[in-house]
């Protein structure tokens, strides 16, 4: 790899980290809720510029650093994660024990509905951030949906 | 009006986002123009179960744990008032920082590691379904070992390696020879839950149980109790709603204290709790009760700039405590080779001190741990001693972790591990991290030096929660019991002199 000067190392990292920010964050708010997913995609982020040269040379730097930003977020005392609730006059169709429900799937269930459903990712992109097969994510995704309709009562 | 559950979700995942807060790219890289270099989270392994469940994350941790640092830099120190069932403290509110006037070496003395020393022989318990053998369905991990009444009392976790189940429950096993091993039937009990322990006490409580209950990839600390070793409950308590683990834990004449990183909660009878300390700074690892209160052995870090730029500063601390509530510092003195290390664990016998850990060769690094150890019978004046670099042939950038100390009347043993971190991204270009068990000893608490050759095996992370290397030991009737999950089986070690 050529050496790179400050200023063009600050700016690749800085175009390669505004793409993956949102991603890594809306990725980590079912593991460590809205406040949590930021500070941990920050630390992922800070870990990312420190180790740049190594990070930018992987195939799936995005994925690497949403597993640094999980660890960290299992290792350090984030506020308790949680989903917000949700804002009635704005989204009067929408279940109220839904955040809940959705707090009682597994961490992987709750982060692949969120993913597939919620956000609408490609089932395909969700295995490349998670680091899991498509047919895992599949079987995630259909298993939470299944709880979390049991959690709510039926709703279909 | 139904509408269907994926449009609930969408719309309301799109409401999250829209008040998710995002990260400011050019802040963060304005905050690392002051950030330390990488340095590792250090915690005893059989403390931080999740840690190596990403084993590759290992790595990744040491890279973190300074950024991590200061984002939390704001953190205050949790001070709670006593409740009415505790002794009052001295002086409230407790929990200040005091520091005892420097500690001074005597005498720094290097040693070597290719000695047979202690002569011991190492053989293993029989694999056997209570340790999970023909079980391929779940791990079984043992974090602690103690021993009452003559028995041997363990304890860890067992949890399904299926991708699609979800957790698992705590363990407690029991034997009477250290051989044959007994999983106590504790479903139904709250201990069946998706727990770990990482360490036991017995009083006039009955069994008291530390670790933490896990809440997806998060924990909180947890206490159960038992007068039985099967029917277990668990303590509620509203010291106990922060993430975190208790590690270790101490039953003495004071009361019962546990730790876990830089929290310490006190409780007098078991069943009611208060939380007297979380520091940022000051992490304690191991806790004993003494004649004077209680004591632990742990570290401080501190962000220090250098000559070449900042980095963070490990102090290895002995802290000490009459009541439980006030905590004093005690600097434990480190050679001149060394770049910081860790007090790891304690035994306290009559005035005499004993504390092991680990020290770091190279600042900018987390890769070369090695034993240290630290010797005293006034608090002040301490023998400081550490084993040279060692190279381990089937390891690369090995790096020593001392977990328990043990004293035998044989002289003091320690065991842990030898670690190979992890490197590489996730996926095929991923290069595992590696572990062999290791047992140090020193006949006369002089010449530490490891047992050689290495029986134990080497075992590469399995990316699940298993923990290569001895998380515990206990001796007894002349013997050491060491305890590690190796290979996703509880497996017990028994240690004999052959001299």
């Amino acid at each position: 790899m050529p050496m790179l000067t400050e200023a063009t190392r600050e700016e690749a990292f800085t175009a390669f980290a505004r793409e993956v920010e949102p991603r890594i964050r809306h990725a980590l708010i079912p593991i460590c809720g809205v406040e949590g997913a930021k500070d941990a995609t920050a630390d992922a982020l800070l870990y990312g510029w420190q180790h740049w040269e190594r990070l930018s040379g992987m195939d799936n730097p995005a994925g690497y650093l949403y597993r640094v930003g999980r660890t960290t977020a299992s290792r350090a005392r984030r506020r308790k994660a949680g989903f917000p609730s949700v804002p009635n006059p704005q989204l009067p169709w929408v279940e109220p024990g839904l955040p809940a429900a959705l707090g009682r799937l597994s961490p992987k269930q709750r982060t692949v509905v969120w993913l597939v459903h919620g956000l609408g990712w490609p089932q395909v992109e969700v295995a490349d951030l998670l680091g899991l097969s498509p047919p895992t994510v599949q079987t995630h995704a259909r298993r939470g949906m299944a709880k979390l309709r049991a959690h709510l009562g039926g709703t279909s | 009006m139904t509408v269907d559950l994926d449009r609930q979700l969408r719309d309301y995942a799109s409401h999250v986002t829209e008040v998710s807060p995002a990260v400011e790219i050019e802040a963060l890289l304005t905050e690392t123009a002051d950030a330390l270099p990488p340095l590792a989270l250090r915690s005893r392994p059989r403390r931080a179960a999740a840690l190596v469940a990403a084993a590759f994350i290992v790595v990744v941790i040491g890279g973190l744990a300074l950024g991590y640092r200061f984002l939390v830099s704001d953190i205050e120190p949790v001070v709670t008032q006593p409740s009415s069932t505790l002794p009052t403290p001295t002086t409230a509110p407790p929990a200040p920082e005091t520091t005892l006037p420097g500690a001074s070496t005597t005498v720094p003395a290097p040693t070597t590691t290719l000695a047979a020393v202690p002569p011991m022989t190492w053989k293993p318990a029989p694999p056997q379904a209570a340790l999970g053998a023909g079980d391929d369905q779940r791990a079984y991990m043992m974090h602690t070992v103690i021993s009452s009444e003559g028995r041997l009392i363990a304890a860890g976790s067992i949890y399904s390696t299926d991708e699609s189940s979800d957790g698992g429950t705590a363990a407690i096993w029991m034997s009477e020879n250290g051989v044959d091993w007994e999983l106590m039937p504790i479903e139904g009990s709250d201990l069946d839950v998706d727990a770990a322990i990482y360490d036991l006490a017995v009083g006039d409580f009955g069994y008291l149980a530390v670790g933490e209950v896990f809440d997806g990839l998060v924990g909180r600390p947890a206490v159960w109790i038992s007068s039985d070793l099967v029917s277990w409950t668990q303590v509620q308590s509203e010291a106990f709603q922060e993430l975190g683990a208790m590690q270790d834990v101490a039953a003495g004449e004071r009361g019962i204290v546990t730790v876990g990183s830089g929290s310490v909660w006190l409780s007098e009878d078991g069943w009611t709790w208060q939380q007297v300390l979380d520091s940022p700074s000051r992490f304690f690892a191991d806790v004993v009760a003494t004649n004077r209160g209680f004591a632990a052995a742990g570290w401080r870090e501190e962000s220090v700039t250098g000559d070449a730029g900042p980095y963070l500063d490990i102090t290895p601390h002995l802290f000490v405590s009459e009541d439980g509530w006030e905590w004093e510092n005690i600097e434990l003195p480190q050679d001149a080779s060394w770049f910081g290390a860790q007090a790891q664990s304690i035994v306290i016998e009559g005035d005499d001190i004993l504390v092991a850990g680990n020290y770091r060769s190279r600042r900018y690094t987390y890769f070369d741990m090695h034993p240290a150890f630290w010797a005293s019978d006034d608090r002040v004046n301490w023998d400081v001693r550490h084993l040279a670099p060692t190279n381990v042939p089937e390891l690369r950038d090995e790096s020593a972790d001392l977990i328990e100390l043990v004293a035998t009347g044989r002289g003091p043993v320690a065991v842990g591990r030898w670690l190979q971190y992890g490197v590489g991204p996730p996926g095929p270009q991923f290069q595992p991290g590696k572990a062999i068990p290791a047992v140090w000893g020193a006949p006369g608490n002089q010449n530490w030096a490891e047992v050689i050759p290495r029986v134990f095996g080497i075992e590469t992370f399995d990316g699940g929660r298993t923990t290569a290397g001895f998380d515990g030991a206990v001796a007894i009737d002349g013997k050491v019991v060491a305890v590690a999950t190796q290979e996703g089986r509880a497996t017990v070690w028994i240690g004999e002199w052959t001299d």
